[in-house]
């Protein structure tokens, strides 16, 4: 067996087997629940707000799942320092990458997990405005590429970090910024300068993607372009990440 | 006599000539066709509005700008054009005399009532003040039995249980596992011999 996998099942026992995850897994149920009960019981719901309601289901299904994996990867090497369970892991044949690559891996089990339960409720809530397929596949597609951007980039800031708390706050700060553009006025994001910081922001194109595609009903195929930063982020992070890798030390920076 | 009569035609002449070069009133040369003018349906389900722009004045139209208009009749609710259709206006870069343009207008309606869909058209040309409006549209818009499919409620019932068997099961499991390393290592948590 791999290195990457044998950490990957440890991650995942310790998670799901002896961890918390079930147990929010079922709490996020329950949110889905309430907002699936909270549509069907709405006596005065027009189309739009049908729509809006999907695509609400829709960015918790991804923005839940990727939340899991940031607050996993913020954990995965500076809580080993804070736990002092590090030092043990460098001194085995592991190798710095596989212990990266593993520990992500698990991380984004997570988001597939919170993803899978979103399913039913994407298909049963966007059946009503015919955009069930829809929902789902940009779920999936925006879901993946934020997880592993995200979580690789939570990941980096742990290697980096001597505590949790130092990489959890500033994955939370940036997590911050790039919500920036999403909170601009719709005049500010129509002219070229706004456009160009919805594109490139990650976290924005996938918003605006999502809208696009679940309010909008515009063709996949004319949004695909809002794809781009997502996926070109994920990979440039998942590089810088398993290249930081390759130095984690028992004490950042030395 | 006969000098002053060719001068008086030739005068008249340039003016018609004139005017059949000048871009005719929008009001009186633009008729709109829009068909059907009845549509019974309810939320959600597309329709098409079939309009034609004719020209029907003697000079070129110049620029138009055509415009769906839905209009409440009750005032209860705002309803919002743009969230009916694809494409809230169309331009057109002119219509020549006798000439008409087809545009199928894709039509959705968002809410339930009785709805009036017009089509206007302008012109953009700014020293042309006057539009040209198509018969109304009655929309008869009904609610659907299910704008949230039915399966909503029994999937938002049962998933949340489903979870909850397989967390307890899970647990289950894995207490069952750590009883039996306990039993196969009765000394486990015993505290280290001092040294």
């Amino acid at each position: 067996m791999s290195g990457t996998r044998l950490v990957a099942r440890e991650e995942l026992r310790d998670t799901w087997l002896r961890g918390w995850a079930p147990w929010l897994v079922l709490a996020i149920t329950l949110a889905y629940s309430a907002v699936a009960v909270g549509l069907a019981y709405s006596n005065q719901l027009n189309l739009l707000d049908a729509k809006e309601g999907l695509a609400i289901v829709v960015r918790m299904s991804a923005g839940v799942g990727i939340l899991l994996v940031v607050l996993i990867m913020a954990d995965s090497i500076s809580g080993m320092r804070e736990r002092s369970t590090l030092e043990a892991v460098l001194l085995t044949p592991l190798r710095h990458q596989e212990l990266a690559a593993g520990k992500l891996l698990a991380a984004i089990v997570a988001w597939a997990v919170a993803f899978v339960i979103s399913v039913p409720y994407l298909y049963v809530i966007g059946q009503g405005v015919g955009r069930a397929l829809i929902a789902v596949v940009s779920s999936l597609a925006v879901g993946f590429s934020m997880a592993v951007l995200l979580g690789a980039g939570a990941g980096w800031l742990s290697v980096r970090s001597r505590s949790n708390l130092q990489s959890l706050g500033t994955g939370l700060v940036i997590l911050a910024i790039l919500t920036i553009p999403m909170l601009l006025p719709a005049a500010v994001l129509s002219n070229p300068v706004g456009e160009f910081l919805q594109r490139i922001d990650p976290l924005s194109a996938a918003n605006h993607l999502i809208n696009a595609l679940i309010i909008d009903e515009r063709a996949p195929f004319s949004e695909i372009w809002w794809m781009i930063s997502p996926v070109a982020g994920a990979l440039l992070v998942l590089w810088l990440f398993l290249a930081q890798s390759e130095r984690i030390e028992l004490e950042p920076g030395t | 006599m006969r000098r002053r009569a060719l001068r008086t035609a030739a005068a008249v002449s340039v003016v018609l000539a004139m005017l059949s070069i000048a871009p005719t009133a929008v009001a009186d040369q633009v008729v709109i066709d829009v068909s059907p003018l009845e549509i019974m349906t309810e939320i959600g389900s597309d329709h098409v509005l079939d309009v034609t722009i004719s020209n029907t004045g003697s000079g070129p139209s110049g620029a138009l700008i055509a415009h769906l208009v839905v209009i409440d009749p009750t005032g209860d609710a705002s309803a919002d054009a743009e969230d009916w259709t694809q494409g809230l206006s169309r331009r057109i870069d002119g219509l020549a005399a006798g000439e008409s343009i087809d545009i199928a207008w894709d039509v959705k309606p968002i809410m339930p009532g009785d709805f009036i869909a017009l089509i206007s058209v302008a012109s953009l040309d700014p020293t042309q003040a006057e539009t040209s409006t198509s018969a109304a549209v009655r929309l008869t818009v009904s609610r659907p039995a299910l704008l949230v499919s039915g399966a909503t409620v029994p999937t938002a019932m049962a998933i949340p249980v489903v979870v909850l068997l397989v967390a307890l099961w899970i647990r289950r499991r894995e207490a069952g596992r750590v009883a039996g390393l306990a039993d196969d290592f009765p000394n486990l948590n015993d505290e280290p011999a001092a040294a």
